[in-house]
């Protein structure tokens, strides 16, 4: 023991300067007890982890080991750690939507998000072909969008229905849909229709001489065959057209004295006019 | 319409179009966080943005502050006609930010379905949905349960029972054996 206290003290003046007490002693080979002669208070080394969590990781993600599930709580200390954080209000606004809103047209009414099998079932045939042919371009492009909203307004009903796994009503949606499908399908036709027409003309207008398409001054010009004729007779034209249709008139009523013998006899007995 | 336009918030596309015939479905939200500033519509694929803008403004007086749109990619399914297995055609949605909010009609109620079908038919929809989960998890899994959520067994439901009266005080734990007095508690 007498040995040892010198060597102890020599040990420490060695070890001062290098404060690495444990690396020092390792190095050396000497038993660790040596170490003891450092003051707890003087040494550096700890080996609490008390900043083990402030420590990077490895691969510098903020958020690792911390979980919701397993409530392993926030990793590092907090400022408001101890005080009562304050919790969002439990509030909702009441919205109510304007009664004139635009979107209102993809519903039939405004209190139900899609009509019953019954109600869905009240509509009519489409329109066919013979009926739009005597409508106007305004006209038929009114209906095209009429059908363009019907049909987004049931399929967001049918989308509703699905959802809400209701097993009855897709037969009546879908003929509904069908009778629109055919109505634009009777739109194009009275569309394509009018253009071939149009091209006919047209192409009847460039033979035509009394038609001009050069888009200068008047496009018709009628030459009137009795013109021709009133000239080389020195009649005014006025007196033409009279005479024309007093012709005419003529021409109107031998038909008529012609008809009543072909007509049935019940036809004179009919008062109320044909509609 | 002649309002709308009036009071344009922006400037709208240049092509006419005269008679578009695509189908826009206007979804209910599924998600309870949306609010009714937004409404979302399912649209045709070759529909973008300034294309939902316009037409909801022209065609429905809606004058719209933004849009977003995603594209669902569908999950591979067998055609039922063929047989064959292929990727159903994508579905485009697009969110749409709304001037003035819209919240959307209440769904019918449990009487008000009756309109729809009686108690037979739902219950026979139910039972048919149930046996349709039953026979994809035979091909799946080759049992008629999903493993995962097989039933409790009878002992394991009565040794759930026991523990749960021992911890609430409601049967008291005994080994039908006498104690050392010194043992007991007080």
């Amino acid at each position: 023991m007498a040995a040892s206290a010198p060597i102890r003290s020599s040990i420490g003046r060695v070890l001062q300067p290098a404060t690495r007490c444990s690396a020092a002693a390792s190095l050396l080979n000497l038993p660790l007890r040596a170490s003891s002669s450092c003051p707890p208070n003087a040494s550096s080394f700890s080996t609490t982890a008390s900043l083990n969590e402030r420590r990077p990781t490895r691969d510098n993600n903020r958020l690792r080991g911390l979980s919701s599930i397993y409530r392993s709580g926030t990793k590092g200390r907090m400022a408001v750690d101890g005080f009562a954080t304050p919790r969002p209000a439990d509030y909702k606004p009441k919205v109510t939507t304007d009664p004139n809103h635009g979107l209102w047209d993809f519903f039939y009414a405004k209190d139900k998000a899609l009509p019953t099998p019954e109600e869905d079932s009240q509509h009519g045939r489409a329109w066919i072909v013979e009926e739009l042919r005597h409508k106007s371009w305004e006209d038929l492009h009114g209906l095209w969008w009429v059908c363009v909203k019907e049909r987004n307004r049931i399929a967001t009903a049918t989308r509703e229905r699905r959802r809400l796994k209701l097993v009855v009503g897709e037969d009546q949606s879908k003929t509904r849909n069908y009778e629109i499908w055919k109505t634009m399908k009777a739109i194009k036709h009275t569309l394509t229709e009018r253009y071939y027409a149009w091209e006919d003309a047209r192409e009847l207008a460039e033979k035509d001489p009394e038609i001009d398409l050069s888009g200068e001054g008047n496009p018709y010009t009628p030459r009137d065959y009795l013109e021709e004729e009133m000239e080389q007779l020195g009649l005014d034209s006025e007196a033409a057209a009279q005479q024309g249709e007093e012709k005419f008139m003529e021409e109107k009523s031998a038909a008529e004295s012609i008809d009543p013998s072909s007509l049935p006899k019940t036809e004179q007995t009919q008062s109320s006019p044909r509609v | 319409m002649a309002a709308a336009a009036a009071s344009k918030p922006f400037k709208t596309g240049l092509k006419q179009v005269y008679l578009p015939d695509h189908v826009i479905t206007f979804c209910r939200p599924t998600r309870q966080s949306q609010l009714p500033q937004f409404a979302t519509f399912k649209v045709p694929l070759h529909f973008n943005k300034l294309d939902m803008r316009d037409y909801l403004l022209h065609a429905y007086s809606v004058a719209s502050l933004g849009v977003r749109s995603a594209v669902m990619r569908q999950p591979v399914a067998r055609n039922p006609v063929t047989r064959r297995v292929q990727r159903p055609p994508a579905i485009k949605y697009m969110t749409v930010e709304l001037q003035k909010p819209f919240v959307w009609p209440k769904e019918p109620t449990k009487e008000e379905r009756k309109q729809w079908h009686d108690d037979m038919t739902e219950k026979r929809a139910e039972l048919q949905e149930k046996q349709d989960k039953q026979m994809e998890t035979y091909q799946k899994y080759g049992k008629l349960v999903n493993p995962a959520v097989e039933k409790r067994t009878e002992d394991r439901t009565k040794l759930a029972k026991q523990a749960k009266d021992l911890v609430s005080g409601a049967a008291k734990w005994d080994n039908r054996r006498e104690l050392d007095p010194k043992w007991t508690e007080s």
